[in-house]
């Protein structure tokens, strides 16, 4: 056979090795008892190597009659039949892939028998509850993303209990949200404090203190999401449960109500910052009509997608393919080092993400084809190891992208909004963008910053 | 400063003076027999009457409650605590008249432990009622967390019946434990016309923030802290005679509060309780009750009693009752968790004048404690109820 001959084996499959060395084995100039002398002699003089199959059963392969206890004990053969290093280790890795699934098996059965999905749709929904609970329990040790088995699981955790504990892993949408919940309280509590410590005369002081709370409320929000990202999976995902199903009534209605009061307390800060900003004081309280709370809450939904979609094209964007950050920052890493007009686009951490998950990427591919015995352990500390300055420099994009032009985008949006909605007249609407965008005491509250962070993440740990 | 504090105490001297000249002949009558009694203290100590539990919780004694020291009413079932929320404008000991009053009327009663949480003074409590909300919670927490608490008992009157709807059901939320509430002369809208006493006294805030502000030599702030506690007399002194709650009893503790606590601080947060009632919006009062509404449908660990007085000078009983009737409405199931009452002859101050006929009112508390202790007995009369 030709070099190219051999390079177009397909070695990666045992039907492929199979038909390969038949091809091969038609080359070799004896027969099949001379070829498993040669093998047993190259044991002998070799150590470590896996124990041969004896020359029948490489036959009974080649022939497709064997289904093979242990096909590691065909390795020796394939060598002596001129396999090169590098296709020694890919049939190794078939070999060992070939054993690993025959020991699986046993236990696999049972569990794909909940995926054979007429058999599913014929079970009582308690059996196939039960079905379903060998699937999300390997989920669980892999790490990957949560689906729950059923909508019960995915509202209390897979535990079915209110009170499921401390532990996170134990947890569901309703103990996450209790816990979003306190920690956005809690800043709230801090943020009310700072503001009414102003007197009610410093209007100036009053409007810095409001847009600080908002872009403090969206750097918190986004640090939640960074920081305990199986509530942004709960949140976000689509695959939530693989079952569909029953949700108990009344924990379905405080989840709603969670959600809600989260989203209001986080709302009452664009409230502040539309009374003292953009209604300066808001003495007729146009604010509180149901025009305005219309208008804030429509804003409040705007910003707070900001950092959902933060989540989505930064924190998962740039990590598996890494195509949507990539997407999404087309320009700003082109025109990276260009004298720019406006803010810089393109920093260090943009670098950081992308050549992270390129080198992650990487050492992956290279740990698994380079070893075919490396356990799943390693493979997923590496991915791991990653999340700790991954975390870092996507918290470090959010400030660049989301968080320095959050306190802009609030005043825009709000001013137009309640324009749209008749609570702003033309010309009020006109002097507020003048006084927000071009006047030094407007421009000044597009930084406002508590400085250090009012929020704190330890507590929620 | 000094400028900002001529700007806004030009304004609140205006509606100071204002206040004062309106008061009718009635009002300036309270506010003499109150200041006389300001004046007129005690020779000898007073007895407590309250017991401190933390910072914002305290416990009425035994005596104070017109009880006998050491005799402890016969125990049925179990001790429940009763949280007392003030209203706006009152005071720790505001309650005790009307307690007394209730305690006469239903002795089992004095069985539970009454507790009143002291409305909070920090500035940030009067953003708005969300923040007021969230402010009380944090001052609720620690009765929440006791192992001895028992079931709860939230009763409310006006502002702080507001407060007890919210703190009701998180409480139920937190503790997983049955809770109660019984809301009186509850404001369920923002669109009432508020007698002119209660703007009056909420646009002096501002003026009045800004004078505490000011530094002012060792004599002034004598004479600023003089002037603070003639001021709150006297608006106090108003209210309570718009509310005929201007009784002897009801004036003694309100003295005695005046010369125990620091009339600056008193002061401040009295305005600044009248000045958040007029900046509450109806679309928040809506949105409130209608959350409330949608809790409650679906909410079996607690039970709501609202009640409003027929000859409620400050709020249009009925237009009130409405705003929760319709809430409960859009809210199948709501009004099994829920009742709603009227009370013929109370004014806003339920359950604070000693000389009504407080039987109906010791009736629905009752009915709410026995709720309590068994959890599984449905709220009789679901729906409305008058009298």
């Amino acid at each position: 056979m030709t070099d190219d001959e051999h390079a177009a084996e397909d070695l990666d499959s045992l039907e492929g090795i199979r038909v390969a060395f038949a091809r091969r084995f038609e080359g070799y100039d004896r027969g099949y008892h001379a070829l498993g002398e040669q093998v047993m002699k190259r044991y002998y003089e070799a150590d470590g190597q896996a124990k041969p199959a004896s020359a029948m059963t490489f036959r009974n392969f080649l022939q497709g009659k064997t289904s093979l206890r242990d096909p590691t004990g065909l390795l020796l053969y394939f060598e002596c039949l001129g396999a090169d290093a590098p296709q020694m280790q890919r049939i190794r890795g078939t070999l060992q892939q070939a054993l690993d699934r025959r020991i699986a098996a046993p236990a696999k059965q049972p569990a794909l028998a909940a995926f054979r999905e007429s058999d599913l749709e014929q079970m009582p929904y308690s059996r196939a509850l039960a079905e379903c609970e060998a699937a999300t329990h390997f989920e669980a040790h892999t790490s990957t993303p949560i689906a729950a088995v059923a909508p019960l699981h995915y509202l209390l955790g897979p535990g079915c209990k209110r009170d499921a504990g401390p532990d996170r892993n134990n947890w569901g949408l309703l103990q996450h949200m209790d816990a979003v919940q306190r920690f956005l309280e809690d800043l709230e509590l801090k943020l009310q404090d700072a503001f009414a410590a102003a007197a009610p005369s410093n209007a100036a002081e009053r409007r810095w203190l409001a847009a600080a709370a908002v872009r403090e409320a969206g750097d918190a929000y986004a640090a939640y999401l960074l920081r305990f990202p199986a509530y942004a999976e709960l949140m976000l995902s689509r695959r939530r449960h693989i079952l569909h199903g029953p949700m108990p009534e009344k924990e379905r209605q405080v989840a709603i109500g969670s959600v809600k009061r989260s989203f209001r307390t986080l709302y009452r800060v664009f409230e502040r910052f539309a009374q003292e900003v953009v209604l300066d004081g808001d003495r007729k309280q146009k604010a509180r009509t149901p025009d305005g709370e219309i208008a804030m809450e429509i804003v409040g939904e705007r910003l707070m997608s900001a950092v959902q979609g933060f989540y989505m094209t930064t924190v998962l964007g740039s990590t598996g393919t890494g195509g949507l950050f990539a997407a999404m920052q087309q320009s700003r890493r082109e025109f990276a080092d260009e004298p720019l007009k406006g803010p810089a686009g393109w920093s260090g951490d943009h670098q950081a993400l992308v050549d992270t998950n390129d080198s992650v990427q990487r050492r992956a591919r290279q740990m698994v084809e380079g070893n075919a015995r490396v356990r799943y352990g390693e493979v997923k500390r590496l991915f791991e190891t990653q999340d700790d300055s991954f975390f870092q420099h996507c918290y470090a994009v959010w400030h660049q992208d989301f968080g320095q032009v959050l306190v802009r985008q609030t005043g825009t949006l709000l001013a137009g909004e309640l324009h749209n909605r008749g609570q702003l007249s033309d010309r009020e609407v006109v002097a507020f963008y003048k006084f927000f965008l071009t006047s030094k005491d407007g421009l000044r509250l597009h930084s406002a910053r508590h400085q250090p962070s009012l929020f704190d993440l330890s507590t929620s740990d | 400063m000094y400028w900002a504090m001529v700007r806004l105490g030009t304004p609140a001297l205006w509606h100071l003076l204002r206040m004062y000249v309106g008061h009718c002949a009635a009002q300036r009558r309270t506010a003499r027999k109150l200041w006389r009694a300001v004046r007129d203290a005690p020779t000898a100590a007073e007895a407590p009457l309250l017991r401190p539990i933390t910072e914002h919780l305290h416990e009425f004694e035994h005596a104070a409650l017109g009880l006998q020291p050491g005799a402890s009413p016969t125990t049925q079932g179990e001790r429940i605590t009763v949280v007392h929320i003030l209203g706006s404008g009152e005071v720790l000991y505001s309650p005790l008249p009307g307690l007394r009053a209730l305690l006469r009327t239903a002795p089992a009663l004095a069985q539970h432990r009454h507790v009143v949480m002291d409305t909070p003074h920090h500035p940030a409590a009067y953003l708005g009622p969300m923040e007021f909300a969230s402010r009380a919670f944090q001052a609720l927490r620690p009765l929440l967390e006791a192992p001895e608490r028992g079931p709860l008992l939230l009763v409310g009157l006006s502002r702080g019946a507001v407060a007890a709807v919210e703190l009701a059901f998180r409480a139920a939320e937190r503790t997983g434990q049955p809770t109660a509430a019984l809301c009186l002369s509850a404001p369920t809208r923002g669109d009432i016309e508020w007698p002119a006493s209660v703007r009056d006294i909420g646009l002096l805030e501002a003026g009045a923030d800004a004078a505490l502000r000011l530094p002012l030599p060792g004599f002034l702030r004598r004479f600023r802290r003089a002037r603070f506690r003639h001021a709150y007399a006297r608006v106090t002194a108003g209210v309570y005679n718009e509310l005929s709650l201007d009784n002897e009893e009801m004036l003694a503790l309100l003295a005695r509060h005046i010369r125990e606590t620091s009339p600056e601080r008193t002061c401040l947060r009295a305005l600044r309780e009248y000045a958040l009632l007029g900046r509450v919006s109806d679309a928040e009062l809506r949105q409130g009750f209608s959350d409330f509404a949608a809790r409650a449908a679906s909410e079996d660990l607690v039970r709501l009693t609202f009640c409003w007085g027929t000859q409620d000078v400050w709020m249009p009983h009925a237009r009130c009752r409405q705003r929760v009737e319709e809430s409960l409405n859009r809210h199948p199931g709501a009004d099994a968790r829920v009742t709603l009452h009227s009370l013929p002859g109370w004014n806003h101050g339920i359950a604070r004048q000693p000389e009504q006929d407080f039987g109906p009112v010791a009736a629905l508390m009752t009915s709410a404690c026995n709720w309590l202790q068994q959890p599984s007995q449905k709220c009789e009369g679901s729906g409305s109820d008058d009298g």
